[in-house]
């Protein structure tokens, strides 16, 4: 059996109605990365709620991603202080770099960019966070160096 | 129901308890601008366009505030018109609002609140959101979905949802970017929507248009001509062509599917064949045709097979030509392939070959056993009724070796192995036997053979049962415990049962379950049979059977043929006669010379195993009579052209015993001719009489007269609307069931098992399923459903399919005994390891070529492409 659907037949016992289809979501979220359509159709068919409602409900909560996530989900701050201190510039920069546009996701997985309100280090501002690494005072020379960074990790930048 | 007394726009009205305030309002002619608001929707509050001014309270939502006694209801007010005219705009600034060029202008409900409102379109315009437009889905063949038009009013989805329990859309997404659409956000046509159309119906505004509109200016009431549930259709007419189809919740078939009445290859002129080629011939030449070469042969050597499609007077006229004019018991009817079977049982056990209840009862049944039976795809309206049960508290219990739409609604859900259902069954009445679970009062009073049936269920126990059919013997316990102890319980069946080999037996057993727990001549309880065609039921109770005259009169019995003879005039052949499947060896061997085939294809109708083709060749005079040529025409020496549902009078007989009225609306394509029209010409060819009606009503007296179920049936009465046979009775058998003993009959029953078996060689079961509700009569000839069916594939486990490599999408060769095919492969959770499921749609079953006589499973291997 495929992955995402194996880890659904762990998850799913716990839950039996329809009152635990957001906490069922955000579960398997959390395992899988997002919840993809077969996903969907497992909690619809477990839970007894239509496809098409549990569909509804995960497009409607920003938290939940119809789509998959890069393995780096570059996430530049657009908080107030960041803004002022040159955001944009870096998220312009990073576009160019990584050939997407916010809110898009490589085609090899590798890089999801995103924009987020303020990740709560406004002393460091301009901030972009990479998956849970927070780099603070970027500058448009400098967003080179997040990359160089990740290759060095793991090889593949 | 209580009455109250308010005053509505300073008028005095009378309304009744339980009423909103719109109920009351729109009732008394007064309009209040909604667009949510649907009669037969639950109210939602969506829209918010139907305030009005409560006084002493200020503006109420009138579609969700019930009218109380005393209110002072202003509908109109500077207040609420304010607050009206705000939402209107908000609505129309970020729509597109180019009404002149609109699909839906003149009916659009919101044309209409603007024009009361006198809402200002530029002004609107001025609170446009920058986002561009949306994309409309125009994927569907027969309406589009453009967001552009869409109000979010949720018409469509609580339709979908609360009228039809299909739930193919929802409304997604949030905010501006909120839209109607389907699961994953796809095309509509790529969904599990199944194009009724209903949300088409009651979308108030431009959002879902049909893709062909034309305004009907008068309408016709008559039947559905699909599946045997018979539901009412009105058809619109504008002149003299049929422009649209409604009904109360009609399913896609029902809405389109009459467009095959238009189809372009209508056969519209007999033909001959002369030098083996099929040439036009006048309809004198080919009355003469048949009727001197049916005159060369003796009864036995002929035979006749009508459709479950055609009208009862019409199948009437054909078993009376058959055995009054042929001289033949050799007639049948195509439901032979699907539930003479059900048919046959019934009769054997309760004396009537029919269901014992009406679908309506449904709703109240306090568990619902339904076996071999795809329903949601070939019959939505009994589908419906089982979910509606189902969500109100009824058990269902569903035995079916593939999971389909139903799964959120069973209770229990058996997957025995394709054709082992009999030992499923007998497993569970063992249990209700041996649990003292059984109705002892109603078991030695009112049936027979009590004492046999014990004796053959000592051959079932659970380990067996488990054995043979893979269900786990804690299932089979279950099932007999909660079928047992909710009543009433009511039982359903459809070709998933009758399609095996020893289908008869199956339904055997379930007429046993029935019995044994008392549930046959109850309210809400009771046998089921879901027959495929149109007028299954009533092809049968005409008598297009080989061993019964009309009203199940076997031919054998005792004064039953003296009675025919003495009222046809004639002498008649005492033998019974061979069923549609035995005909094919009767003719490879000779004995048959000549067929008559009306609306049957058994090329392609009937597993490999028949040798059909064979038989056709060896045919000394095949007449075929369709709307359509098909493959078996290719064989024809004689080719009739016959006119469609909407091109006859006549009468269908519904499952569940209703005999309803069906209506000429539109004269008949070219010089095709109704079936009964077609029979009346032939027999006075040959010279016979008795044949010379006036017209179907003067069939009908003929047929009340004969037929004891049909007694008072006559067309003016059916012009009030459906009658139910016998005499109005909804639930069969309630003093006494219809036999000699006045007792029902227990089956004791061997296991004989699916005629194939896997071995090392064809080591999996194949089964085949319908993945799409378009199929039937003549589905295949209707554009749109032709463009809607997703193709053939074969469902794979996903261990199946681990064990064989096998990856999703991959074209793969099935090998059976019989034959192979060439099919895609989706790897999916519905099948148990094992079963591979073929999967197909409109009329063709491509599984048969792989079958011998089994018609629904058959072993195979899957090879791979290298």
């Amino acid at each position: 059996m495929d992955e995402e659907l194996a880890i659904c037949k762990k998850v799913l016992p716990f839950y039996s109605t329809r009152h635990h289809l957001i906490p069922v979501l955000q579960e398997l979220q959390s395992k899988i990365g997002y919840l993809p359509e077969k996903v969907i159709v497992e909690v619809s068919r477990h839970l007894r709620v239509p496809a098409s409602d549990v569909y509804a409900v995960a497009s409607f909560y920003d938290q939940f991603r119809l789509q998959p996530l890069g393995r780096k989900r570059i996430a530049v701050c657009r908080g107030t202080a960041c803004h002022v201190r040159g955001a944009p510039q870096i998220l312009k920069r990073i576009e160019a770099m990584t050939n997407l546009k916010e809110g898009e996701t490589s085609p090899d997985l590798e890089y999801t960019l995103e924009t987020v309100g303020c990740i709560g280090c406004c002393a460091l501002a301009p901030c972009v966070r990479v998956n849970k690494e927070v780099f603070g005072e970027m500058s448009p020379e400098r967003v080179a160096e997040l990359f160089d960074v990740f290759g060095e990790e793991d090889g593949n930048a | 129901m209580e009455r109250i007394d308010l005053l509505l726009d300073g008028k005095q009205v009378t309304a009744r308890s339980g009423m909103t305030i719109l109920e009351v309002a729109l009732e008394n002619k007064v309009y209040v601008p909604h667009l949510c608001h649907h009669p037969e929707l639950k109210p939602a509050g969506v829209c918010r366009l139907c305030y009005v001014e409560l006084e002493g309270k200020g503006p109420v939502l009138s579609c969700r505030t019930p009218a109380e006694a005393g209110m002072v209801i202003k509908t109109r007010s500077p207040l609420v018109d304010e607050i009206r005219s705000g939402l209107v705009e908000l609505l129309i600034a970020d729509r597109h609002d180019d009404c002149p060029s609109c699909a839906k202008k003149g009916r659009c409900e919101l044309q209409k609140i603007m024009g009361y409102l006198r809402v200002n379109k530029k002004k609107a315009r001025r609170l446009r959101f920058a986002e561009g437009a949306l994309e409309p889905d125009t994927s569907n063949p027969f309406f589009n979905l453009d967001p552009n038009k869409c109000v979010l009013c949720g018409r469509c989805v609580r339709t979908c949802s609360e009228l039809l329990r299909i739930n193919a859309i929802a409304i997604i997404g949030r905010g501006y970017r909120s839209k109607v659409a389907p699961l994953g956000a796809k095309p509509i046509a790529q969904s599990s929507c199944e194009s009724c159309g209903e949300c088409v119906e009651r979308c108030p505004v431009g959002g879902l248009v049909y893709k062909e509109y034309k305004r009907p200016e008068k309408h016709v009431l008559t039947v559905c001509p699909y599946c045997s549930s018979g539901c009412r259709l009105t058809l619109g007419l504008q002149k003299t062509e049929i422009v649209s189809a409604q009904g109360e919740r009609l399913c896609a078939r029902g809405r389109f599917g009459w467009r095959y009445i238009y189809a372009p290859d209508r056969i519209t002129a007999p033909l001959a064949r002369t030098e083996g080629r099929l040439v036009e011939v006048s309809w004198e030449d080919a009355i003469r045709l048949a009727a001197t070469h049916f005159a060369r042969y003796r009864g036995e050597e002929i035979a006749v097979v009508v459709s479950a499609k055609c009208t009862n007077e019409e199948a009437y006229l054909f078993q009376k030509f058959a055995r009054s004019v042929l001289k033949t018991n050799n007639i049948d009817n195509t439901a032979r392939l699907s539930h003479a079977a059900s048919l046959e049982a019934l009769w054997e056990a309760t004396g009537i070959g029919a269901a014992t209840n009406s679908l309506e009862e449904l709703e109240d049944a306090a568990c619902i056993l339904m076996v071999g039976a795809n329903t949601a795809r070939t019959h939505p309206a009994a589908a419906r009724k089982v979910k509606e049960a189902a969500e109100k508290g009824s058990r269902l219990i569903i035995v079916d070796p593939v999971e389909n739409d139903f799964r959120r609604f069973a209770h229990l859900w058996l997957k025995p192995y394709p054709g082992t259902d009999v030992a499923l069954l007998m497993g569970i009445a063992g249990v209700i036997v041996e649990e003292g679970l059984l109705d002892l009062g109603f078991v030695e009073e009112r049936c027979e053979n009590f004492e046999e049936l014990r004796g053959s269920l000592a051959d079932f126990p659970l380990g067996r049962v488990e054995r043979l059919t893979g269900v786990p013997r804690e299932m089979v316990a279950e099932a007999a415990d909660v079928f047992a102890r909710s009543k009433p319980a009511a039982v359903l069946w459809s070709t998933g049962v009758t399609q095996y080999l020893h289908g008869k037996d199956t339904v055997c057993a379930l007429i046993n379950l029935a019995l044994l727990t008392g549930n046959v001549g109850s309210s809400s309880a009771g046998l089921h049979p879901l027959l495929e065609q149109s007028n299954a039921q009533g092809a049968c109770d005409m008598g297009c059977l080989p061993g019964f005259y009309p009203g199940y009169q076997p031919v054998a019995g005792e004064g039953v043929r003296e009675k025919f003879e003495a009222a046809w005039k004639t002498e008649l052949n005492p033998e019974p006669g061979l069923a549609f499947t035995e005909l094919w060896d009767a003719i490879l061997d000779g004995r048959i010379k000549a067929l008559y085939l009306v609306g049957a294809n058994p090329l392609t109708e009937l597993p490999g195993g028949y040798r059909v083709l064979e038989s056709l060749e060896r045919l000394e005079f095949l007449v075929f009579q369709d709307l359509f040529l098909n493959e078996t025409a290719g064989h024809a020496h004689l080719v009739l052209p016959a006119a469609g549902f909407a091109e006859k009078d006549g009468t269908y007989t519904t499952a569940d015993r209703r005999v309803q009225r069906l209506r000429k609306v539109i004269e008949p394509a070219g010089r095709s001719l109704p079936d009964g029209e077609i029979i009346r010409r032939i027999a006075a060819a040959m010279g016979a009489t008795g044949f010379d009606f006036a017209n179907p009503a003067g069939v009908m007296e003929e047929i009340a007269s004969l037929v004891p179920g049909y007694g008072g049936i006559g067309y003016e009465k059916l012009a009030e609307g459906a009658l139910v046979w016998p005499a109005g009775t909804a639930v069969l058998h309630k003093q006494a069931f219809h036999r000699l003993t006045s007792k029902a009959k227990l089956f004791p029953l061997d296991y004989q098992g699916p005629e194939e078996r896997p071995d090392v060689e064809f080591p999996l079961v194949l089964v085949t399923r319908r993945n799409a509700p378009y199929y039937g009569t003549c589905a295949h000839k209707v554009d749109g459903f032709r463009k809607l069916a997703p193709g053939e594939y074969l469902e794979v486990s996903f261990k199946d399919a681990g064990d064989l490599g096998l990856g999703d999408g991959e074209e793969v060769k099935v090998i059976s005994r019989q034959g192979g095919l060439r099919v895609a492969v989706k790897v999916t959770e519905d099948p148990p390891p094992g079963v591979v499921v073929l999967n197909y749609n409109l009329s063709q079953d491509p599984g048969k070529a792989l079958m011998r006589r089994e018609m629904r499973a058959c072993a195979v291997r899957i090879e791979r492409f290298l």
